[in-house]
């Protein structure tokens, strides 16, 4: 795909932040337990900053950068990610990727909010490949 | 929450990278994609979560993830045995909150080659 599309992921669930948690190994309750997860003052469970990550980096080897094509890459965490939640992952400088050798990522959801940012420095082999 | 001298090392372990680990985060991806995950470092955060554990004995409630970052040194092929240095550099505290700075190095457990470097700042708020 295209640097200038924009990749849509799934809706998150419940089911999907469990995954994460087994990947990971990150078992902090508030992941995981609902009850737990309101005691706390949220809403329920949420994602885990680094699934919203995780999801950049798809998004990157859907364009065709995957991680051997990577020097850095380096995450904001900006809003919680909730189950239910629809994330679209934009690059926000498609035009200057291959002069600055930097990729500028943005993960938001379905209201527009901006939940991840993220910066890529290319390695300076770092070619597009197919993907 | 203790507050540690800092920089504060925890003991290194290791971590086996093969296909079963890529394959979980695939799953959590969603993806179908075989090659390894960009963030597949997050696995060596546990080292981090314990030090929050045991040394500093924070409330997980009022922990907060705000940033991280990946360096790659060298292409991992798997199945490889990484070995997990972890450090809490500093704490800063303002406005109420520790910012509690952690830098990981990964090297290969036979070469002793760095391979993957990782900084996580995490948030622990006071109030």
């Amino acid at each position: 795909m295209m640097l200038s599309q924009p990749i849509v992921f799934n809706e998150i669930t419940k089911d999907q932040i469990r995954d994460y948690c087994e990947a990971s190994g990150d078992h902090n309750r508030i992941h995981w337990d609902s009850d737990f997860a309101r005691e706390s003052g949220l809403p329920d469970v949420i994602a885990h900053g680094m699934l919203s990550m995780g999801l950049l980096g798809e998004a990157l080897a859907k364009w065709g950068y995957p991680q051997t094509s990577l020097q850095t890459f380096e995450a904001k965490f900006k809003e919680m990610v909730n189950p239910g939640d629809k994330l679209k992952a934009i690059c926000r400088n498609p035009d200057e990727v291959q002069s600055s050798g930097l990729i500028r990522l943005s993960l938001s959801n379905q209201l527009g909010t901006e939940v991840c940012s993220a910066t890529v420095k290319l390695l300076p082999a770092g070619k597009p490949q197919a993907g | 929450m203790n507050i540690p001298a800092c920089p504060l090392s925890a003991e290194p372990y290791e971590i086996r990278f093969d296909q079963e680990l890529v394959q979980k985060f695939a799953k959590a991806f969603r993806s179908d994609s075989p090659s390894l995950p960009p963030t597949i470092g997050a696995i060596a955060l546990q080292g981090a979560f314990q030090i929050i554990n045991s040394t500093l004995k924070a409330d997980w409630r009022k922990l907060l993830h705000v940033s991280q970052t990946f360096e790659y040194l060298k292409p991992i092929q798997l199945p490889v045995t990484l070995k997990t240095q972890t450090t809490l550099q500093e704490i800063k505290t303002r406005a109420q909150m520790h910012f509690l700075n952690f830098e990981i190095s990964l090297t290969d457990s036979k070469t002793g080659e760095p391979m993957m470097n990782s900084k996580s700042t995490i948030i622990v708020r006071t109030s």
